[in-house]
Formats: structure tokens, C-alpha cells, sequence
């Protein structure tokens, strides 16, 4: 007699109750996770409303304001009241009109920005991880060092350095945002590169870019979106920051840290509605963007 | 022959040790049959069958041997990444262990299937999503137009496996290789999965390599046996043959374990042989209940040899393993 029988084939063994039974796992996605939040708490939906107003004031704002914001009324310095809702400055600007123009210049340096920085920040990591060798390691080294620097000095050293414009703030914003991404991504690459499904797409013949692009990139994309509402909400500040010292966007284009610039040396006049309303929006706006941050990221489970 | 491997070894190295995981194996799979590698884990199989097309993991590399399909050497051949990609997935198949994490969680499972055959073919994206349905059908998923959609998350165990198994035969390759295809799913499961994938492999006209450390699922399948201890093959012999008149200690014990005995005379003692320091003579001396150093277990290592009928043996004790092999049967 054999040592061991063989086991009896399939057929005979079939039960009803193991017949393929579609199991659903509580496996939420993020997008529902984050819907979730928003659906059950007061702050996300504050911070989305303020998301999405800012967004709105940037495509529209300039057409509703009430008066020009660059061409000067009869008023200087008046306060705030029924006809100019935020008063004037010292050259009879509206404040109110360029208080909601001013996200046209803020949040398309702030998006664009951040776009760039994810863009390019992402692909490094990813390729460079990915691929490995020493030329992927001196990519990383590279933005390690360049995040070594304090952020705003070098911003504002680079703007002084190569001449105000729109164009080089959005490039000096980004790349001073690049590191992020880059480590992000390398952290989410090292951390998917060996598991078994790249290992199955290898297995399957997929060339090194096609598992990188079809394979890593869409399971490493959580904490890199994440962090854009985070790297929006400092672009805003770093824009605001460099205008505000003069490195920046120069008046009269409505910009808010240029009108807190110009109406700081009216504080101590009393005169404090030029710098207070810009002031006021841009922190009610990097609350907005930050809030949403928290809630991406809270649904990621990575508190804070 | 149709899928050749000989003499392959593979080596990890990690802080600077050498580990020997596969060494100098051979195997041949002729056109149409069902070939089982048997082994404990630990034994080497896993990393064996990522050489089998010429992959290893990051840490490690294949140190000798050649892995020919239809002749052309996937290991020494000089093939560029380009060209042995040609035969992964298309030419060779391979089904991993655990189906659920062989699977991209983002991506919904006939495109997985879709791509990789259109990646092989160039086919157009309704050809590919048709081919995909198509393998999914044969591996006997009902209504696979809708399972096309749906996530691996979506999925019970048995019908990711059998995602994973449309994977790897979409193509129609020579070769299938499964690596403990079944051995996450309960016993009912893994008997329609094997069938199932035995199916499949007969229908698209592939050979089979079956990959598992348990004997019992492996026995209704496979035409011929290769069992692995210590990243060698230790025995191989008709199926049949194997399992009536085992000859290695390592095939006694892997088969005594499927007896459901109270007591197990000879199961191997401790832990997997370490392949950072294989000892001289044979690998299993410190394990086996056979040990015997007259016999030469301590100082040489034994070769494979004939037994008679194609049944090979790697042991020096074989008689006596036989013998006391017969008793248990009894």
C-alpha cells in the first residue's frame, strides 16, 4: 500500500457553503474616508468652504469687485463705511475690491507653485528610488541639502538675486518645495518597490517604467496629495511674505502682503484697516487650506 | 525538452554573509506535464521559481546554471532585460504565492490581466480587455465581464487567486508556474482552485510546474516529483513512485506529515538547514533520524543517484530509508 493515499480530487468535495462567495472587506477608500469626515464634522467643512471660496475669488474676484483696484478714488485713507467696506489707503485704493482680487495673483503663484513642486519633487523621488544607482542618490542628496536652507531666506535672496516677476517667485516657491515631494515619494517607493505585486508585474514581463509609472506610482500618491494642501497654504504665506518685503509682487497690483506693507506705517496713526483686511483674508485662507490638510491626512491615519 | 534548468544556484547576501538558497538544481518539464516541486519552507522553492525566469530578489543573484526554454538559455544566454522580458508572462508564467498582495489594490483586476497582455501582444485595448474576460472565464470565474471591474479588495481569496491564475495564463505560455498557489485558501477551495488551474494549463496547451510544501494537494496533479531540502533536490521519481516507496528522509517525514499520526517517527528535528553555513557531508546530518557516520553523512556530501526506474535519491542511508519507509506504510 502507498505511505499516504492521494487526497480525493475536487469534484467529490465541493460544499455548498464554501461556493465563491463575494467578501466585502471594510476596505473604504480614501476619497470616501475623507467624505466621511467632512459629512460628520463642523472644521472640514469650514476649511473646504474657505478652500473653494478662495478658488472662487481667484477665477472672479477681479470682476466683482465694486470699484478699480488699481485706479485711486478721492478718498485717502478713509474708514471703513457703507460706500468702501474696507475703507481706503493712503492712495484712495478700494481695500475691499483688492482684498478679493488679491487671490488672483496669490493663489495661482501658490498653485502653480505647488503644482511644479509636486511634479517635478515627485518624479525625482520616484525615479530616483526606483531606479537606484548613484545618480538616483545624488538626486536625493541634492534636495536633502537644499533643505537644509531656511526657506524663506533663500527665497527671498533668490527673488532679490534674479529680479521680481511673477515667473521666478512661482519657480523659487517650488523648488524650495521639491525636497518634500522627493523624500514623500522615496519614503512610499521604498516602501512598495518589494511587494509581491511588483514582483508579480516583473514576473509578468512589464518593463522597469511601466511598473514604476503603472505599478508604484498609484499606490504612492496618498501622503504626496496630502501635502499639497499643506505646500498651498505656505505658498500663500512665502508669496505674501516675499511682497511684503518688497521681494515680491509690487503695488499697486493687489496682492495682500504688499497691502499690509504699504498700510503698516499707517498703524500707528490708528489708520489699521489697510493692513488688517489683507492680513484677515490670508490667514482665514491658509486656515482654509490647512484645515484641509489635517482632514486629508487625518483620513490617511497619519495625525498632524 | 521543452523547459530545461540545470545546475542553477541562487545566493542572497545580507551584511556581507552569503546565503545559499538554490543550489545547482536541475529539473526538466516536458510539453504538457505537470511537474511538483515539493519542500518544507525554508527550502528554497519561492527563490527557485523567481529564477526559473530569470528574476531574484534585490538581495540576491543567480550564481551558475541555465534556465532553457526551447533552448535559449534565460540565465547565461546573454538575453538583454529587453529580450527576457519577451519571455515573462508571455513565454513563462508565474503564479506567486498569496493572490491578494500579487495584485495591484489600485487597479481594477482586468486591466491588470489587460495589460499584461497587451504589453506582450501590442493588442488593442478592447482585444486586450476581451482576452482578459476570455482568460478570466477559464479559470472559471462566472459573470467576468463584471468581475473585469472590480478591485482585488472586492475579491474573496479563491477568485483573486484565480484573478492572479488568468494573470499568468492570459498569454498562453509554455510554461505555468504556480508557487503555493492554493496554500492561503482552505482545503475545499484549494481543490476547485487546482482544478480550475489545471484547467486553464490544459486548455491554453502550457506545461505546469506546481510549487508547495504539501504533498497531499500536490499528489492528484502532478505527473513527476521534485523535492527540495536545503535548496537542493534531494529526490525526484514518478509520482507514483514517490509516494509509494519514498527514499530521502526529507520525503519520508514530508509524507508522514500527511499521515495525521499522534506519533512521527521521522519528522526532521529543528529548523531548516542554514545556508550561510552548510555543513560538510550531507546538509540534513544534524536533522535526520537517519544519521549515521559510517555511512559517510558527516563528511560527504551525497550525490543524486538512480534507485532504479528514474527515481533519484540524494541520501547515503537510501536502503535503509526504504526499508523503514515500507514499515510505516504497513
Amino acid at each position: 500500500m502507498a505511505l499516504a493515499e492521494p487526497l480525493p480530487s475536487g469534484e467529490e468535495q465541493q460544499s455548498p457553503v464554501t461556493a465563491e462567495r463575494e467578501v466585502i472587506l471594510g476596505y473604504p477608500t480614501l476619497r470616501s474616508h475623507i467624505m466621511h469626515k467632512v459629512r460628520r464634522e463642523t472644521l472640514p467643512k469650514i476649511g473646504l468652504l474657505i478652500v473653494f471660496a478662495t478658488i472662487f475669488l481667484a477665477i472672479f474676484g477681479p470682476l466683482l469687485a465694486p470699484y478699480n483696484t488699481t485706479a485711486a478714488t478721492n478718498l485717502v485713507n478713509a474708514a471703513p463705511s457703507a460706500a468702501h467696506w474696507f475703507g481706503t489707503d493712503g492712495s484712495g485704493l478700494d481695500i475691499f475690491s483688492r482684498v478679493i482680487a488679491a487671490p488672483r495673483i496669490d493663489v495661482s503663484i501658490a498653485l502653480l507653485a505647488t503644482a511644479l513642486a509636486l511634479v517635478v519633487g515627485s518624479a525625482i523621488g520616484l525615479f530616483a528610488t526606483f531606479y537606484g544607482g548613484w545618480l538616483g542618490a545624488l538626486a536625493i542628496r541634492a534636495t536633502d541639502t537644499l533643505q537644509a536652507f531656511p526657506a524663506l531666506i533663500l527665497a527671498i535672496i533668490v527673488v532679490v538675486l534674479t529680479g521680481h516677476g511673477i515667473g521666478n517667485i512661482i519657480v523659487v516657491i517650488a523648488v524650495l518645495n521639491m525636497p518634500l515631494y522627493a523624500r514623500l515619494m522615496r519614503g512610499e517607493v521604498l516602501r512598495i518597490r518589494d511587494r509581491a505585486f511588483v514582483e508579480a508585474a516583473r514576473a509578468s514581463g512589464l518593463s522597469d517604467l511601466a511598473i514604476a509609472w503603472r505599478q508604484v506610482l498609484p499606490n504612492a500618491t496618498a501622503p504626496v496629495v496630502a501635502q499639497m494642501s499643506v505646500t498651498i497654504g505656505w505658498a500663500i504665506l512665502a508669496t505674501a511674505g516675499l511682497s511684503f518685503l518688497g521681494a515680491g509682487v509690487l503695488p499697486p497690483t493687489p496682492e495682500w502682503g504688499s497691502m499690509i506693507s504699504t498700510g503698516s506705517s499707517g498703524i500707528i496713526l490708528g489708520q489699521w484697516w489697510p493692513s488688517v483686511f489683507p492680513g484677515l483674508a490670508m490667514a482665514l485662507t491658509v486656515f482654509g487650506f490647512a484645515v484641509v490638510a489635517d482632514t486629508i491626512q487625518t483620513a490617511l491615519g497619519r495625525e498632524g | 525538452m521543452l523547459f530545461e534548468v540545470s545546475d542553477l544556484s541562487v545566493e542572497y547576501s545580507s551584511l556581507g554573509e552569503i546565503s545559499r538558497a538554490v543550489n545547482g538544481v536541475s529539473l526538466s518539464v516536458a510539453s504538457g506535464e505537470v511537474v511538483g516541486i515539493v519542500g518544507e519552507s525554508g527550502s528554497g522553492k519561492s527563490t527557485l521559481a523567481l529564477a526559473l525566469l530569470g528574476l531574484t530578489r534585490r538581495n540576491a543573484r543567480i550564481t551558475a546554471g541555465s534556465v532553457r526554454l526551447e533552448g535559449t538559455d534565460l540565465v547565461g544566454g546573454g538575453l538583454s532585460e529587453k529580450q527576457l522580458r519577451q519571455f515573462r508572462g508571455r513565454r513563462i508564467g508565474l503564479i506567486t504565492q498569496n493572490a491578494r498582495s500579487s495584485l495591484n489594490p489600485t487597479i481594477r483586476i482586468g486591466k491588470q490581466i489587460a495589460t499584461v497582455y497587451a504589453t506582450h501582444t501590442g493588442a488593442k485595448r478592447a482585444d486586450a480587455r476581451a482576452a482578459a474576460i476570455a482568460a478570466l472565464r477559464l479559470v472559471g470565474i462566472n459573470d467576468p465581464e463584471r468581475r473585469f471591474e472590480a478591485y482585488p479588495h472586492e475579491l474573496s481569496g479563491g477568485m483573486a487567486q484565480r484573478a492572479v491564475i488568468a494573470m499568468a495564463t492570459v498569454c498562453r505560455p509554455d510554461v505555468v508556474i504556480a508557487d503555493e498557489a492554493t496554500s492561503r485558501l482552505d482545503v475545499t477551495i484549494q481543490a476547485q482552485i487546482l482544478d480550475d488551474l489545471q484547467r486553464a494549463v490544459q486548455e491554453v496547451g502550457s506545461s505546469l510546474v506546481l510549487i508547495t510544501q504539501d504533498l497531499g494537494v500536490i499528489a492528484n496533479y502532478a505527473d513527476r516529483l521534485y523535492v527540495m531540502n536545503a535548496g537542493e533536490v534531494i529526490e525526484t521519481a514518478a509520482t507514483s513512485l514517490l509516494f509509494a516507496a519514498p527514499g530521502h528522509p526529507a520525503s519520508v517525514s514530508l509524507l508522514e506529515s500527511q499521515l495525521d499520526l499522534s506519533e512521527l517517527q521521522f519528522r526532521l528535528r529543528g529548523l531548516p538547514v542554514d545556508g550561510r553555513e552548510l555543513p560538510e557531508g550531507c546538509w540534513l546530518q544534524t536533522r535526520c533520524p537517519f544519521m549515521d557516520e559510517g555511512s559517510g553523512c558527516r563528511t560527504v556530501h551525497p550525490e543524486l543517484s538512480d534507485i532504479g526506474g528514474g527515481h533519484e535519491v540524494r541520501c547515503h542511508r537510501t536502503t535503509v530509508v526504504v526499508g523503514r519507509a515500507a514499515e510505516l506504510a504497513r
